[in-house]
């Protein structure tokens, strides 16, 4: 080596093109990607039919934002490092089996025997996010379509099993049949305050504790007698964002270059 | 350069001896500063990495909002990298300069004031992720609080500089192997760290680019400066303890030019499968496989130098764990390889063998490394020897012991983990509990591990405090007398080599 100049010219261009080609060009890619518009409406079923009526399809676009409560809740979901054991990628199937997972998304959750693939996550699925929630490790379940778990069979949230979240996320081994479970409690999420009313408030938790739990647990999980558990907002916020978690909106046939077919 | 100048003089002068005895004196206040805030972070992320590890067991245990999984587990793993590696790295790599330039250190204060700053960064760092305000999702170390970057990027140029100044003063003549690692180091990250950070935290709106460009930053830490610095301080000690020139000096100059070719290539390849353009993971996969070239080089290199000496690896300290080290790279390598590979990885895709990774990479190899480098360095520069053998033995056996076992049970509990999520019937339950046992053999390791480093910490402040053997031979791992090759230990290991 020459010379300090020459050692750090090659240094720079073997570290400078990686740089460029593996980070720089793939973030001047996502900065270009727009919402792209259907030129059918969507059809859930049946992604590839053609419009039933082209005048709505021209003002829906792909994919859709989040409502404001959901960005908070991403907020909250990567603060409370969430993304270190839930991840929210579904592969291909040529690099895994998580296309036909149970609970990874609609079809799965009604007819459990039966599975029907769900399309894989798409880059065009994280646009809306500053930074994708692709998660650190699969300690816990995949939440790529995790909203569907908590809806009943018309996509809208399902009030006992929002409960069974806000209870997931305020004592996650209290759920029958959770013993086993490793995610931690978010306690501090949730507030203890004393009841307005005979009926309580709307929001505060109805624990369904499991009978595999002590009886020193269970006491220590109810609140006392005039008091009730209530979530915060930024507990409401999360929630808000899980129950929003739905990547499998079909996605326009300009992106995936499939034309539609013609309706039988 | 010619053949002669390229590997370390074998015999040294007594000119030589008192210049070295000048230059280490003159290195004491900064490298002592890196050392010992490095090893007390080095604590507090096995405190931090043991409470992580049962966390995933027992997950009431210490039930606080600052103190779950998901908290606890980013700082443990920033702490050991930010707080112990690149501290120790740095310290090693400014004595390394120092000698290898052969000039005396000049304005010490700087690279102190340097120090001081890295270690509010890293402070603001730890108690912001456990506080609630990091960047948890990015993960792949760089879940500091956005604020944080400056104050680490401005602290690193300080050094920055400081090297090239120190560089240019050097003695004319030869340009050594661990030089040049060293210059990769000094230079890559600052670089690596600006970009990433520009795009994520100044620019934003990356989307699925953000996690691409994070796991390149991870691994390039890893390969291209966690390697240099472990490397250059392996190139380093061996001959030096050897007593015996570089087998190869062509051999490590195709091993380094390689890995700077290659490595920055590599990382996006945990991310097979994942909604990110599919040539980037595959592109990344190939430049990692490919490391297995320079990890060969360098590992035929150190194994041809070392032969015949064997019997100082049981001895020598230093050599021990340079040694370890370097298998450790070598096991880090190989697992990277394996994990980069698609058929293993649809198994392997974002479980526990990743942590399996991190272990062998930050610990098996770089720790280890930086340990030999620091029993080399610090009689060197307080003038006294290591307390004790015995406490030097059982730092290493605890800390080779865990390492070992962290290393194969991480990477089962990964394998069995990644294929109950690959068997579609399964539910989480089973995720769960096929990887639960090897969890607990992880808690057991960590004890392990806290009673190696606190037996460390607890050796290197006795050194710092001038309480250290005052007179006497160098501190063996075993009794010297026992052993008849004996002599050569004692002339190169002792504190006027």
């Amino acid at each position: 080596m020459k010379s300090l100049k020459s050692f750090v010219f090659i240094l720079g261009a073997c570290i400078g093109v990686p740089t460029y080609i593996m980070a720089i060009r793939p973030y001047a890619k996502e900065r270009e990607r727009q919402p792209v518009p259907y030129q059918a409406e969507p059809d859930p079923k049946n992604p590839s039919a053609p419009a039933k009526d082209p005048e709505t399809a021209k003002t829906l676009y792909y994919p859709q934002s989040y409502a404001g409560d959901n960005k908070r809740g991403e907020l909250v979901y990567a603060r409370e490092g969430c993304a270190q054991c839930h991840t929210q990628i579904i592969r291909p199937d040529y690099a895994g089996n998580d296309q036909i997972k149970r609970f990874s998304g609609r079809e799965q959750e009604f007819k459990k025997d039966v599975p029907t693939p769900v399309r894989q996550t798409h880059p065009w699925d994280y646009m809306h996010e500053d930074f994708a929630m692709f998660g650190q490790r699969r300690i816990g379940p995949d939440l790529s379509n995790a909203g569907y778990r908590f809806s009943d069979k018309e996509g809208k949230p399902d009030p006992a099993k929002v409960a069974n979240l806000y209870q997931h996320l305020y004592a996650p081994r209290s759920i029958q049949g959770r013993k086993w479970s490793n995610s931690p409690s978010f306690k501090h999420l949730f507030q203890m305050k004393e009841k307005e009313s005979d009926e309580g408030r709307g929001d505060a938790l109805k624990l369904k504790i499991g009978d595999d739990l002590d009886a020193d647990e269970r006491d220590d999980l109810l609140p006392e007698e005039g008091f009730e558990i209530v979530p915060t907002e930024e507990a409401k916020a999360l929630a808000g964002y899980i129950l929003g978690l739905k990547r499998d909106y079909p996605i326009p046939s300009s992106i995936t270059g499939i034309q539609p077919k013609a309706e039988k | 350069m010619s053949q002669e100048s390229q590997t370390l003089p074998p015999e040294a002068t007594p000119d030589d001896i008192l210049q070295r005895a000048t230059i280490d004196k003159s290195t004491r206040l900064p490298v002592l500063f890196f050392f010992t805030s490095a090893a007390a972070w080095l604590f507090i992320a096995t405190l931090l990495g043991t409470l992580a590890s049962i966390k995933l067991v027992v997950p009431g245990f210490l039930d606080l909002e600052y103190l779950t999984y998901g908290r606890v587990q980013p700082a443990f793993i920033n702490a050991l990298v930010y707080g112990w590696a690149f501290q120790a790295g740095i310290g090693v790599m400014i004595w390394i300069m120092a000698r290898l330039c052969r000039t005396e250190l000049r304005n010490p204060v700087t690279l102190v004031v340097a120090g001081h700053f890295w270690n509010l960064g890293v402070t603001l760092g730890v108690l912001g992720i456990l506080g609630g305000i990091g960047n948890l999702h990015m993960g792949c170390l760089l879940d500091f609080p956005s604020m944080i970057w400056p104050i680490l990027l401005f602290a690193y140029s300080l050094v920055v500089v400081w090297m090239v100044i120190m560089y240019a003063a050097r003695r004319k003549g030869m340009v050594y192997i661990s030089q040049w690692y060293v210059l990769a180091a000094v230079f890559s990250w600052p670089w690596l760290y600006l970009v990433a950070n520009s795009l994520i935290h100044v620019l934003k709106k990356t989307g699925i680019a953000g996690p691409v460009i994070a796991s390149i930053y991870a691994n390039n830490v890893l390969f291209l400066w966690m390697v240099p610095v472990g490397l250059a301080s392996a190139y380093f000690i061996i001959p030096k303890i050897t007593n015996k020139p570089l087998h190869s000096y062509n051999l490590s100059t195709l091993a380094f030019w390689s890995l700077i070719a290659l490595a920055p290539w590599a990382g996006a390849q945990r991310l097979i499968g994942g909604p990110v353009p599919a040539w980037i993971p595959a592109w990344s996969g190939m430049a990692q496989i490919l490391l297995l070239i320079p990890m060969l080089a360098v590992a035929l290199n150190h194994f041809q130098t070392v032969r015949g000496s064997h019997h100082l690896v049981t001895l020598s300290p230093s050599l021990r764990f340079t040694f370890f080290g370097g298998i450790g790279f070598v096991i880090t390598c190989v697992v990277a390889a394996l994990l980069s590979s698609m058929s293993i990885s649809r198994f392997t895709f974002l479980s526990y063998a990743e942590d399996a990774l991190q272990m062998t990479g930050y610990y098996m190899f770089f720790t280890m490394a930086m340990f030999g480098a620091i029993y080399f360095i610090i009689p060197r520069i307080t003038g006294c020897e290591w307390v004790s053998g015995k406490w030097i033995r059982l730092h290493f056996w605890s800390s080779a012991y865990a390492c070992i076992f962290l290393c194969i049970l991480l990477l089962v509990a990964g394998f069995s983990q990644g294929a109950a999520i690959e068997s579609w019937g399964r539910d989480y339950l089973s995720a769960t509990m096929f990887s639960r046992g090897y969890l607990v053999g992880r808690i057991i390791m960590w004890f392990f591990l806290l009673l190696a480093n606190f037996t460390f910490l607890r050796h290197l402040t006795l050194m710092v405090l001038n309480r250290g053997r005052k007179a006497g031979l160098p501190t063996m791992i075993h009794p010297v007398a026992t052993h008849s090759t004996a002599p050569i230990a004692i002339s190169t290991e002792g504190a006027q080599a």
